[in-house]
């Protein structure tokens, strides 16, 4: 049976939930943190970066990089 | 389920009223209602087994990975001795001018801090003069020098077995 997931959108970070017996749950992401932030960039790679590896080179690469502040 | 309770559940109007097959047609009804619940509770039966299937397995993976993180904040509260370390070495007119003694001594008590570190698995991230990596590093400025290479380690990175605990702070070349 599949899962419907809770995605939390924020204009600083978001989260992900799943109801499991019955209680809602966060999603930790693959650096362990329950929330992500809400930021994208491109590098200079071409490549899409989401996170917290996009704030990380944000710095580095203002141009590709988009963020609410 | 006894007759009485049978026909408690479908009610008949009186004989001379309903014929054979309106009895008929009810009972008809009354087991599809029947069957319908039975299958609601059958799938609300089997998604709470696979719940607690998926909540045994995950517990489970909680407790390998306390077992193998449980030292993780003691050692991440010591980082930041190590830390204090680094900030006295990095003045090296200052360093240099306190007696050898001391210097040695001090010297001494930081190695010995460090290889208690590494046997809990504890590796520094250094990456001075290498590229920069999202994964390993924060950016925190620019300077000029070669493009997307670190430049100076601000505050060293530390891994610990495979995870990364801390990310080192970097100023990353631009040209």
């Amino acid at each position: 049976m599949s899962k419907i997931i809770g995605i939390d959108l924020g204009t600083t970070n978001s989260a992900v939930a799943i109801v499991e017996g019955g209680e809602p749950k966060i999603i930790e992401n693959t650096e362990g943190t329950r929330t992500t932030p809400s930021i994208v960039a491109i590098s200079k790679t071409n490549e899409r970066i989401v996170g917290l590896l996009a704030k990380r080179q944000a710095v580095t690469n203002p141009e590709n990089t988009v963020f609410w502040y | 389920m006894s007759k009485k309770d049978i026909n408690e559940d479908i009610v008949f109007e009186s004989e001379e009223e309903s014929t054979p097959q309106d009895k008929l047609k009810k009972i008809k009804n009354k087991l599809k209602s029947c069957e319908t619940e039975r299958k609601e509770y059958l799938e609300g039966w089997q998604k709470a087994r696979a719940d607690l299937i998926n909540l045994r397995k995950q517990d489970e993976e909680e407790k390998k990975r306390i077992r193998e993180f449980a030292k993780e904040d003691v050692v991440l509260d010591l980082v930041s001795v190590l830390d204090s370390f680094d900030m006295a070495f990095s003045n090296k007119e200052s360093w240099q001018s306190v007696s050898e003694e001391w210097r040695v001594g001090v010297e001494y008590i930081h190695s010995q801090l460090l290889s208690i570190m590494q046997s809990y698995g504890l590796t520094e991230i250094n990456p001075v003069n290498e590229k920069f990596d999202p994964e390993l590093c924060e950016a925190v400025e620019t300077r000029e020098g070669k493009d997307n290479i670190v430049v100076e380690v601000i505050r060293k990175g530390y891994r610990l077995k495979d995870k990364i605990v801390r990310t080192a702070k970097v100023a990353v070349g631009k040209d």
